[in-house]
């Protein structure tokens, strides 16, 4: 297993995946409770590299603070960096239609949960 | 308030246009909307008519190859929820023209057969537009059907629209006063029924509430995207109870024959009017959550005032 979750605060954990270099594996809900641990993991995963990997596998809902988070700080990367995220839960989907149907390149979204 | 521009005159057109057009019958319907779209097209303006079916396929027929540079939207459907259409319909299509030096839109939202529970939502969406578009450079004609529509309908026409456009000319409008609607119709709303359950959810209980309206929901017959839908928009809805409204919301759910509904209050005003229709910078915590629900649900009502606030939802049951 991992070494410490890098975030463990109810109902949001975060640990460093495995497979990536800087990469991200988040468990649980992203609401209210975990927004700044939220942010805080992905400016540093995204800070580190030019290809930050979120798996949202585990995830089963984020909120829309938690999805503009995301976009604003992919938004915010230079040229030539981005984040790609996999396996979203269907809330992300619904909520970057609705809110950002033209999203930008920097946020890649590989494979959907079920 | 800003003085009546007189027509066609481009020095004078500046700021935002809101004229009601009072038709009655299909030719006076054409006779106010087609010219407009017309001139229009010939200054190489952005026009988009968003307007009830029977309406939209007469300005298609009457249009002809012109219609193709028309955007021409089901009012129906984009505007079912009358809280989604300034941010849906009608920013979308205006930020995606900046830069035009006048943009034209033809939007009806109000037409017989809007029922009694949409037209509250319906009259404040009309109010909130002269101040959500303020200073813009768009004319937005809001065509009134006075054969079908009610007095009353006719008579709120009046004072959401600083000028009125009938068979007689052009008018400015004596009872303009969009501040008294939004007021009138910030009603409190019918007490949810006794089979109604009740919650109360606070920041360590928030997933509960999410799953117990989800089963709710799921038990009624709802689609798995409705399901993801409703997960959303209760989360948002609560949120905001516990950030602006004391930190706790209580939520009542129940279903009525075509819907589900839900509800969430709190001790928490609303003050800002564009609340859920504009979206706003990232410096505002909540921005964009609101504006989200009004999106994805079929009918947002509600009521607030500095003895709290209720957020009512309608999401339409799957036909059985």
């Amino acid at each position: 297993m991992t070494a410490e979750p890098a975030v463990d605060i109810w109902p949001l954990r975060i640990e460093e995946c495995e497979c990536h270099t800087d990469g991200l594996a988040v468990f649980g809900e992203i609401d209210l409770n975990g927004h700044d641990e939220w942010e805080h993991a992905l400016r540093l995963a995204t800070g580190r590299t030019a290809e930050a990997h979120v798996h949202l596998a585990e995830l089963r809902f984020i909120d829309v603070r938690g999805v503009t988070l995301l976009v604003n700080i992919a938004d915010e990367l230079s040229d030539g960096k981005r984040v790609v995220v996999h396996d979203a839960p269907p809330g992300l989907h619904r909520v970057m239609e609705v809110l950002w149907p033209d999203s930008g390149a920097a946020i890649e979204i590989e494979g959907e949960q079920r | 308030m800003t003085a009546v521009a007189a027509e066609g005159s481009p020095e004078t057109r500046n700021g935002f246009e809101h004229p009601a057009l009072f038709y009655s019958g299909r030719s006076e319907y054409l006779e106010g909307t087609v010219p407009f779209i017309e001139d229009g097209l010939s200054a190489d303006e952005p026009v988009a008519a968003a307007v009830p079916r029977h309406n939209l396929e007469s300005l298609r027929t009457a249009l002809g190859s012109a219609a193709d540079r028309v955007m021409l939207v089901d009012m129906a459907d984009a505007g079912a929820n009358p809280g989604r259409i300034i941010p849906g319909v009608l920013r979308s299509f205006v930020d995606a023209h900046k830069g035009s030096h006048r943009i034209r839109i033809i939007g009806e939202p109000i037409w017989p057969g809007r029922s009694e529970l949409e037209y509250p939502a319906c009259v404040q969406h009309e109010a909130l537009l002269n101040l959500a578009f303020d200073g813009r450079p768009v004319t937005k004609l809001c065509p009134y059907d006075t054969d079908g529509l009610s007095a009353q309908a006719i008579a709120d026409a009046r004072a959401t629209h600083p000028l009125l456009i009938d068979r007689t000319g052009r008018h400015p409008s004596e009872q303009y006063d969009p501040d008294r609607i939004l007021d009138a119709y910030n009603l409190p709303l019918d007490p949810a029924p006794r089979r109604a359950v009740e919650r109360s959810a606070d920041s360590s209980t928030l997933d509960n509430a999410r799953w117990f309206v989800t089963s709710y929901a799921r038990a009624a017959g709802m689609t798995s995207l409705q399901l993801v839908d409703l997960e959303i928009v209760i989360t948002e809805l609560l949120t905001n109870s516990i950030w602006h409204g004391g930190g706790t919301g209580t939520f009542r759910i129940w279903t009525e024959p075509s819907h589900l509904v839900c509800e969430v209050s709190d001790a928490g005003h609303i003050t800002d009017p564009l609340a859920g229709r504009m979206p706003t910078d990232e410096s505002q915590f909540h921005g964009r959550g609101l504006v989200l629900v009004n999106q994805i649900v079929d009918l947002l009502r509600v009521h607030t005032s500095p003895r709290g606030t209720t957020v009512r939802f309608y999401l339409r049951l799957p036909a059985a």
